[in-house]
């Protein structure tokens, strides 16, 4: 062996060992994405509104509040980060409930005692449906009826509306059941000034959070409820009151409870969210992909096997028809897959289900240039070389051809990673490992072991 | 095959083939002109809700159930085995909510197993990176040609994907399969694929380019396509099969862009044999 091949063949002794040592146990350290694990990927966008402007310091408390929270409700590995100036990107690995995990994040709390001034009539009756009347001429007359319900109803809050204009720093807000609008005073105490909330069943087993308030909050609240004794106290959660009881004494030691119509999961959202804090800005959710983690294993499962198969007919497929050279490709093929989840690893780079396509199809792709040398090859040859210059002549001229080919797929794998997002970039990702690999492998894994193979005396045929 | 010493005359019906490629650009302008493209929520904004149950229900049992809360029309499609997705064009929290509630009080053994929602902003974006990307990615490949070859071959180059890239979105105009996100990267591939093939042809042309003269340009191409037409044939079997496995086994997810693939890989070996080489000689004469 001369030189250049001792030092060829150790180049591929070696990155092969240190891929196998990186990349052993490949069990749990290769980032999967959502697409695959299951989980929720989640856009917020900031919206300003004119209470609440958008300012440079938004996004940094907005980021603050919502890890708060999300520490909270216990997530495993969330991934909580800024995107471009006005939007937040969540990404909840796992989780059970995306719906809920949505509420809990989505939501503003912004929590208030406002004392209650006005409220409108009765709570609006459920709309009627046919199959509950016997005959279509009471039906139409139970719609008349609740038509007016609805105008009368109508009629009130916008009397209400008109009043509120006339009162400093009132509101007009809906209660939680449909149907009845509330006249509010003033804010007496906000969620600003809480320090604790919890989860606390009332003495009738209603759900409810129990509130615990700071010094400045508990005289506040003291001042409050002694001035509203017999009257209504509403507590607003985002604009709607969620309940308002009657004050009956006044109330010191900062202590105060809050029951709705919450189910046991809703009252602990609640509480996180009183705890962590309102969010300093409207949120909208701009986009939010969940996968059930049952989907997920679907497509892993499926995944495997289609790279199973169109791998195995690959590797055969090059045997049968270059026989041993076929094998050689073959190993290339092999050493180029270890190499892409070495790289993976290596670039932290997250393994999506476009991803594991971009493998699939790098297999293909990267027995193209063993194709290419070893046709390359058999001209010279044809030619009249022998084998070993044969060799070393085809794997030059092909050398040329592979890199313009493979650099030029590269640019298309660059530009979907610079401007893909998502699982799109994931795929850029794959694809571009996938060339390095594969050029490494065709050039110098394929080489070193034919040249091994021919200075033993093998031939290539013609 | 590869013992024979080849000498198909390739370029004999060039004006032939390239008719026929210019039939199919036109057949799917004109189907991307009246059918349009079936867009994803991706860009178009929307819900998707994937669920599954113990036994599956008819379609028509589940239109019913949501027609009810759905005020524009939803597309409802089986998925797998005892899954059906549902795909609305309402891109509102409480469109989705609306339907999961109505599905739960139709169906006790539905499962939520997955939903996506894309609001309009995010829609619009990514179909303007869509285009950007790809934009930028033929750009750089033409210029890496101009300067690797000459401006010529990059030219004749770049019309073949443009070729690729129109018959596959065609291709999903005929079909109306949905498209995705992961769909441009199938594009890009394609581009990338096809690319690769007629550069190794053109790569050929260069090096037996010292005997223009004498043989002339049709005896040129037809002589490189034939030395590298064992090395087309293989690489387009060893990609084809992957991509088939990936369409048969693949999964629903994984469909529309594994069929990209195909119809992309196709064409491009097509486009790459006949439509770059065929303008070459053309542009020669």
């Amino acid at each position: 062996m001369n030189r250049t091949d001792k030092i060829r063949l150790w180049v591929v002794i070696i990155v092969v060992a240190a891929a196998l040592f990186y990349v052993w146990p490949l069990q749990g350290r290769l980032n999967l994405g959502l697409d695959l694990k299951g989980g929720a990927h989640i856009v917020l966008q900031a919206k300003g509104t004119p209470e609440s402007p958008l300012r440079d310091d938004s996004i940094d408390r907005l980021l603050a509040v919502l890890r708060n929270r999300i520490d909270q409700y216990g997530v495993a590995e969330p991934i909580i980060q800024k995107s471009g100036t006005d939007r937040i990107i969540v990404d909840l690995p796992g989780i059970q409930d995306p719906a809920a995990a949505l509420e809990l994040i989505g939501r503003t709390a912004q929590m208030d005692f406002r004392e209650v001034i006005d409220v409108t009539g009765n709570n609006l009756p459920a709309e009627p449906v046919r199959s509950n009347y016997d005959s279509d001429i009471q039906f139409v007359n139970a719609q008349e009826r609740w038509k007016e319900a609805v105008a009368q109803l109508s009629n009130a809050s916008s009397d209400l509306l008109a009043r509120s204009k006339n009162i400093a720093n009132s509101i007009v807000a809906p209660s939680e059941e449909a149907g009845r609008y509330y006249l509010l005073g003033q804010v007496l105490l906000s969620g600003k000034d809480l320090i604790n909330a919890e989860v606390a069943p009332d003495s009738l087993g209603r759900m409810g959070v129990s509130l615990e308030f700071n010094s400045e909050g508990a005289r506040l609240f003291e001042n409050a409820t002694a001035r509203l004794i017999g009257k209504q106290l509403a507590i607003v959660l985002d604009n709607v009151v969620i309940s308002a009881p009657v004050v009956q004494d006044r109330i010191s030691g900062g202590r105060a409870q809050i029951t709705g119509r919450f189910t046991a999961d809703e009252a602990g959202r609640l509480a996180i969210m009183l705890k962590a804090g309102a969010l300093p800005v409207a949120v909208e959710i701009a986009e939010n992909r969940s996968v059930g983690p049952s989907l997920g294993a679907d497509s892993v499962r499926q995944g495997l096997e289609a790279g199973l198969f169109g791998a195995g007919m690959v590797l055969v497929f090059m045997l049968l028809y270059y026989q041993f050279r076929g094998l050689a490709a073959d190993v290339a093929l092999v050493v180029t897959i270890l190499l892409i989840f070495a790289g993976l690893m290596a670039f932290n780079a997250t393994l999506t289900l476009p991803g594991i396509a971009g493998i699939i199809l790098t297999l293909g792709m990267a027995v193209d240039g063993n194709v290419l040398i070893y046709e390359r090859i058999r001209e010279e040859r044809n030619a009249g070389k022998t084998p070993m210059a044969a060799l070393d002549s085809g794997f030059r001229k092909a050398l040329v051809t592979i890199l313009d080919s493979n650099i030029t797929t590269l640019i298309a794998a660059l530009v979907l990673f610079y401007f893909g997002s998502g699982s799109v970039r994931g795929f850029g990702v794959t694809l571009s490992i996938g060339l390095v690999a594969s050029v490494f492998a065709n050039v110098v894994v394929t080489r070193a072991i034919l040249q091994m193979f021919i200075r033993r005396g093998g031939e290539i045929r013609r | 095959m590869s013992r024979l010493n080849l000498n198909f005359d390739f370029m004999k019906h060039r004006k032939f083939a390239l008719s026929i490629s210019l039939a199919l650009v036109i057949i799917s302008i004109i189907l991307l002109l009246t059918r349009g493209l079936n867009l994803g929520i991706d860009f178009t904004g929307g819900n998707v809700i994937q669920v599954e149950f113990e036994e599956r229900p008819d379609i028509m049992k589940v239109r019913e159930v949501i027609s009810g809360v759905v005020a524009r029309e939803a597309m409802i499609q089986n998925f797998g085995e005892k899954g059906i997705i549902i795909r609305t064009n309402e891109d509102t929290e409480e469109s989705r909510e609306n339907v999961v509630k109505a599905l739960h009080n139709n169906f006790a053994d539905m499962k939520v197993t997955g939903f996506e929602k894309v609001g309009p902003v995010v829609g619009g974006e990514l179909r303007r990176q869509a285009i950007i990307g790809v934009t930028i990615a033929l750009i750089a490949i033409l210029i890496y040609i101009t300067f690797r070859f000459q401006f010529r071959f990059a030219v004749v180059s770049v019309v073949p994907l443009v070729h690729d890239v129109i018959i596959a979105l065609g291709f999903f105009s005929l079909t109306q399969m949905e498209i995705s996100s992961s769909f441009i990267a199938a594009l890009l591939t394609i581009v990338g694929y096809s690319l690769n093939n007629t550069i190794i042809i053109l790569d050929r042309v260069r090096e037996n380019w010292g005997t223009l003269s004498r043989e002339g340009i049709v005896n040129l191409v037809n002589k490189s396509l034939n030395q590298t037409l064992s090395r087309t044939i293989n690489t387009t079997l060893t990609t084809l099969f992957p991509v088939i496995a990936l369409c048969v086994w693949g999964g629903p997810v994984l469909m529309a862009f594994s069929y990209a693939m195909l119809v992309g890989i196709i064409a491009g070996t097509w486009s790459s044999m006949f439509v770059a080489t065929g303008l070459l000689c053309e542009w020669h004469k």
